[in-house]
């Protein structure tokens, strides 16, 4: 299946490119995403994880076509 | 009170919002509300913030023996104690929770006390020794560039540095007829929320940690409070509703840091509750800006070039002031139409304090300065200020200072034209005449755009959902929380009237981890934009939900043929009451329409401006009378005609009540209001020295309200928050000026400012 | 933090006194409150007594007595905004309590605690001066009467003895040929200490001319001053309304002054407003009288 993995904020640096498409087995976590970018510390713990304007958990499965968003909390103005 | 509708029509035309008083009111009026100040548990501690004695400082040495030994102290914790990441901030957490090395303003926490009474941890606090070196104090954001200025950060003072330039500025100059050129002041206006920061952490029994916090935003709370305790989001559930009063003061975290660190260490509930005075020196402020802005014109009026320089005073740590800055940025040169623009700004940390959001974000700083350039232009060109403005708006479709296309809905002229009929600018000449010689009255009148939203590259979002309740009633659940806006009566009358319910059906669920959805933060004038697209879209899955459960596994489950009328549903099987659907459907399972939301957003940044270009604006322009004592300098502000772009009202009542706070908050920053520091030491610590308006001050209002869908929002509506308190900023002293002829620069215009103006010479 | 201490309640004057005597400098006298809490809480409050002397009858009350005007210690400030014997024979005063805090304040301060506090904002203090107001003294050893303008001595102190209490002020009724005026200079409408603040009073003789001349300002030096040179300056005026010529005879008022930079205003604006005050407040009352020429 194919996921499209966007990375805003900080997490822009974990990844060559900010937008991209990845060929996953079925099953594969959110999480495991997470893992596999080798997000740790106070920047995991400060990450959430966004499917189309909803927020997800890394246990969340991941379905063809799902759009993940890896960002900080949003602020601003 | 006057009033004047526009209707132009909306998106969905045949919704009709219940006209209801706040559903909050009856229990805020009459004190039953439980605040956060007001909640008690078993077994409470009370928590002490011991803060820095110096605004800029090593620490050497911490030493709690002496606070510990006193009889009722459970806890005095140091940086030593902090189990997580020793830092907050939404957007660098440069701001330590307790500081270990070195403090930086004189609201900084050294330790955290928590005792079985205030009063003990009062005292303990005061026997907490902590030995400081002190620094060099860095107060003034200008020499705090220079490179050996000493440094408030390891970094260097610079938080934030942004150029955005468009065109050739100098070949503009070189094209213009005139050029106002001009160095702006604006205050460091202190939020004030009735409800100073307070809140209880509580332990609970599961290894879990509640926390009770007035907050703009109680999921990022919980981040930041997993980030600090080095625990698992899931563990922390953050009730940040009701809030007593935010206006951006409580969008960053405050107190909530220390309190969780304490219940986490003692084991028991602990609360705190700041003292005004500690508030004041301790708390968020909106940043004071020295701009330097230079424009051109043509003979005509014509804009050819402006060139701005901001110098954000960031105080201590980041928070929000690089987004503030961009902002301003953004709206230097308001929505005008500029060929050359070149806005650059400098987010300089100082031990000023420190600043964070607040209402209107870099905007109002900014506005001043180029409306007064406008005004000036005018004068010096023989044009009026409505002719002046009416050359250089823009509409829809045109490039924005900025550089960007504006691809959603500019109403610009709309206000302008709004303003010009209003009753206070048509009759300006009568209501100029004041009744004694020394009295000089004066009217001006200001636009303002204000991007809503968080804009690019932050992903903006929002959920809602609305559960069908077994007897027929509904829950509405979403994130954003009501400071006083008035919002969330907003959301059950949206709710409603997509329901076809009356409102008092729907009991609203929001500001809170556990039992509510993330719908990112009230601030930036989003909720209810953010709401509006959210709930619609939990309508349109409720609806599918309806279908489904009637139709059973037929269902498609897309494109429903439900639709709702008179308390109920038209659905495949005939209409049902909600409490037959209730009955039916809703005994076993939850039927629940989940609704999500993302802001749309430009589709290129400008380059170096992180989260710029805004997508969604909002617009009003408002007209000031204002009557000056050349005697004394004294300025009252008399009336005010507010014309404002709602979008498509939902509650009339709230958003004339948005502009009376907006007005006031306006003129306190335009009249009174500055948090006064000087070498680090702030000097206006209550409201005797900090001045905001009382309703002795306020001026009369004529509302105007206009119409004019937002094509983005299901129901037409923009947010209106912040740009209430903008337009009316610059519009004071330019009332000022063609009261008496003086240019006041440098806000708030005190008695002694504008005495000193008008008398630049003693008297003698 | 408020700091622990101990709480004496006089029930008559004769306790009141008795407990000043015995208590002496250890004591701080509260009626209303609204200056002695907020010391309290801001560790200001030197003293470790506070006598309760806001049940004491005796203390209460407005009343006329021929052609002077009694008014107790306890007389709240907005009693005396409201008193119809204030507002006919000394609305100067009535004007000056109405510019005290807001409803709260002006419910429970009084005019004894403004005067004893002796701050050099205090908005009565310049219209008690202008009124040739007397401060009543009593202690155990009896009664003695002080001009107002003698009273105060420096910011928070006054000639009132340890064993004394303010029990009252006396003053003479304004007759119909006296006009007074009151203004105060503040940051907002309500709500604000006085950045300075000014009472005048004129008496007209024949023609109008300004016979006796008493002006007051508040905020401008260590206590409440009189300005005699302006008040010079104000009899030579002709009785002709003319801006331009109260002006010049307020402007001798900067002279007359001494005030201090603080985080209100600086000295020199606080000299310059005070001019801009009393010129107001003079041409006010005299264009009731006087016309232009």
């Amino acid at each position: 299946m194919k996921v499209r993995i966007k990375l805003f904020q900080d997490y822009k640096r974990y990844h060559d490119t900010p937008d991209y498409e990845l060929d996953l087995p079925e099953g594969t976590t959110a999480g495991a995403i997470v893992q596999e970018l080798g997000i740790k510390g106070p920047e995991l713990a400060y990450l959430i994880l966004i499917l189309k304007g909803k927020r997800v958990l890394d246990d969340y499965i991941l379905h063809d076509g799902d759009e993940l968003v890896f960002a900080a909390p949003i602020g601003g103005g | 009170m006057d009033s004047l509708s526009d209707t132009t029509g909306t998106t969905r035309p045949s919704l009709q919002f219940e006209q209801i008083a706040r559903i909050d009111a009856r229990d805020k009026a009459s004190g039953r509300t439980r605040y956060m100040s007001d909640l008690s548990f078993p077994g409470m501690l009370y928590a002490t913030f011991v803060r820095s004695r110096f605004p800029h400082a090593l620490i050497r040495r911490v030493d709690t023996s002496k606070a510990l030994a006193l009889p009722g102290v459970v806890a005095v914790l140091t940086a030593a104690d902090v189990p997580g990441f020793n830092g907050f901030g939404i957007v660098v957490p440069d701001m330590p929770v307790i500081c270990g090395d070195k403090v930086r303003y004189l609201g900084d926490t050294v330790a955290l006390v928590a005792a079985e009474s205030g009063r003990i941890a009062e005292q303990a606090a005061k026997l907490v020794d902590v030995d400081y070196e002190e620094l060099p104090v860095v107060d003034d954001p200008v020499a705090a560039l220079l490179p050996n200025a000493p440094k408030v950060h390891d970094k260097g003072n610079i938080c934030l540095h942004t150029l955005i330039a468009k065109g050739d500025v100098e070949q503009g100059f070189r094209e213009a007829d005139l050029i106002i050129d001009h160095e702006y002041r604006t205050p460091r206006q202190a939020h004030v929320p009735l409800e100073t920061e307070s809140g209880v952490a509580v332990p609970e029994a599961d290894g879990s940690l509640s926390m009770y916090a007035g907050s703009q935003y109680a999921f990022r709370d919980q981040l930041q409070l997993a980030r600090i305790l080095g625990m698992n989001p899931r563990m922390i559930h953050v009730v940040s509703n009701p809030v007593g009063g935010g206006f951006g003061s409580k969008d960053e975290l405050t107190i909530q840091g220390g309190l969780a660190l304490l219940a986490m260490k003692t084991g028991r509930p602990v609360k705190v509750s700041l003292s005004r005075e500690e508030s004041l020196v301790s708390g968020w402020k909106r940043h004071p800006f020295i701009i330097r802005m230079k424009t051109g014109f043509k003979k005509d009026g014509t804009l050819v070039a402006n060139d701005v320089v901001c110098y954000e005073d960031k105080g201590a740590y980041s928070s929000l002031g690089g987004p503030v800055l961009n902002l301003a940025l953004e709206h230097a040169s308001s929505l005008y139409r500029v060929p050359n623009t070149r806005h650059e700004g400098w987010a300089v940390f100082t031990n000023n304090g420190t600043c964070g959001a607040m209402r209107g974000f870099g905007v109002p700083q900014v506005l001043f300065a180029i409306e007064s350039n406008m005004n000036e232009a005018a004068e010096k060109l023989g044009l009026d200020s409505v002719t002046i403005r009416h050359r250089n708006v823009l509409h829809q479709g045109e490039v924005s200072p900025i550089g960007h296309t504006l691809r959603t809905g500019v109403s610009m002229d709309l206000v302008l034209d709004a303003i010009e009929r209003s009753d206070l600018w048509q009759r300006r000449t009568e209501y100029k005449r004041a009744e004694r010689p020394w009295l000089k009255r004066g009217v001006a009148l200001a636009i303002a755009p204000q991007g809503a939203g968080l804009g690019l590259g932050i992903p903006d979002y929002g959920g809602a959902y609305i559960d069908l309740e077994k007897d027929g009633t509904f829950t509405l659940r979403i994130g954003l929380v009501e400071y006083g806006q008035g919002t969330h009566t907003g959301f059950v009358q949206m709710a409603a009237a997509l329901l076809h319910v009356h409102p008092s059906r729907i009991r609203l669920i929001a500001g809170q981890t556990r039992d509510s959805v993330d719908a990112g933060p009230a601030t930036a004038s989003r909720s209810t934009y953010t709401a509006s697209n959210a709930i619609a879209a939990a309508y349109d899955d409720f609806c599918n939900k309806v279908e489904q459960a009637v139709d059973g596994p037929d269902s498609t489950g897309v494109a429903s043929s439900c639709t709702s009328r008179d308390g109920g549903m038209e659905t495949p099987a005939g209409f049902r009451s909600y409490e037959q659907l209730a009955e039916d459907y809703a005994q076993e399972v939850l039927l629940r329409g989940e609704g999500y939301f993302v802001w749309p957003t430009a589709d290129r940044e400008i380059p170096g401006a992180a989260g710029l270009p805004h997508w969604i604006y909002s617009f009003a322009a408002q007209a000031a009378l204002v009557e000056v004592n050349t005697l004394t300098g004294e300025t009252q502000l008399l009336r005010v005609a507010t014309a404002l772009d709602t979008g498509c009202t939902i509650n009339r009542e709230q958003v004339e009540a948005q502009i009376d706070g907006g007005v006031a908050q306006g003129q306190g920053f335009a009249l009174s209001e500055d948090t006064l520091i000087t070498k680090g030491q702030v000097r206006s610590k209550n409201f005797s020295t900090y001045v905001i308006p009382t309703v002795q001050d306020v001026p009369s209002h004529e509302y105007i309200v206009l119409e004019n869908p937002e094509g983005t929002s299901p129901l037409g509506v923009r947010g209106i928050g912040e740009v209430t308190m903008v337009p009316i900023i610059p519009a004071i002293p330019l009332a000022i000026h063609d009261a008496t002829g003086v240019w006041v620069r440098h806000l708030p215009a005190t008695p002694e400012r504008v005495y000193r103006l008008l008398h630049p010479m003693m008297d003698e | 933090m408020i700091k622990e201490l101990e709480y004496e309640v006089a029930h008559n004057l004769d306790e009141a006194l008795a407990l000043a005597a015995t208590l002496g400098e250890r004591k701080r006298v509260v009626a209303g409150g609204t200056d002695v809490v907020v010391r309290l809480k801001e560790g200001l409050i030197r003293e470790d007594v506070l006598l309760d002397i806001s049940g004491v009858e005796a203390l209460r009350g407005i009343r006329e007595e021929d052609d002077w005007v009694h008014v107790g210690a306890l007389v709240t400030h907005d009693e005396l905004a409201l008193s119809p014997v204030i507002q006919q024979s000394a609305p100067v005063l009535a004007a000056a309590a109405r510019t005290v805090g807001g409803p709260q304040i002006r419910h429970r301060g009084t005019i004894g605690g403004n005067a004893a506090n002796a701050s050099p904002a205090g908005d009565t203090l310049p219209a008690l001066v202008v009124l040739d107001a007397l401060v009543i003294l009593g202690s155990v050893s009896g009664q003695r009467e002080v001009p107002a303008l003698d009273f105060w001595t420096g910011p928070g102190r006054s000639v009132c003895r340890p064993d004394e209490l303010v029990t009252g002020f006396r003053f003479p009724k304004m007759g119909v040929d006296d006009v007074a005026g009151f203004r105060k200079l503040g940051s907002r409408r309500a709500m604000t200490i006085a950045t300075a603040n000014v009472a005048v009073f004129f008496r007209l003789g024949k023609g109008g001319r300004i016979t006796h001349a008493r002006i007051a300002s508040g905020s401008v030096a260590p206590t409440v001053v009189r300005l005699s040179k302006t008040e010079e300056l104000f009899r030579q005026l002709l009785p002709v309304l003319s801006l331009a010529a109260v002006r010049g005879a307020a402007q001798m008022a900067w002279k007359e002054v001494a005030p201090i930079d603080d985080l209100r205003a600086t000295a020199l604006y606080r000299k310059e407003a005070i001019v801009g005050l009393l010129t107001e407040t003079a041409y006010e009352v005299l264009r009731g009288r006087w016309h232009e020429g």
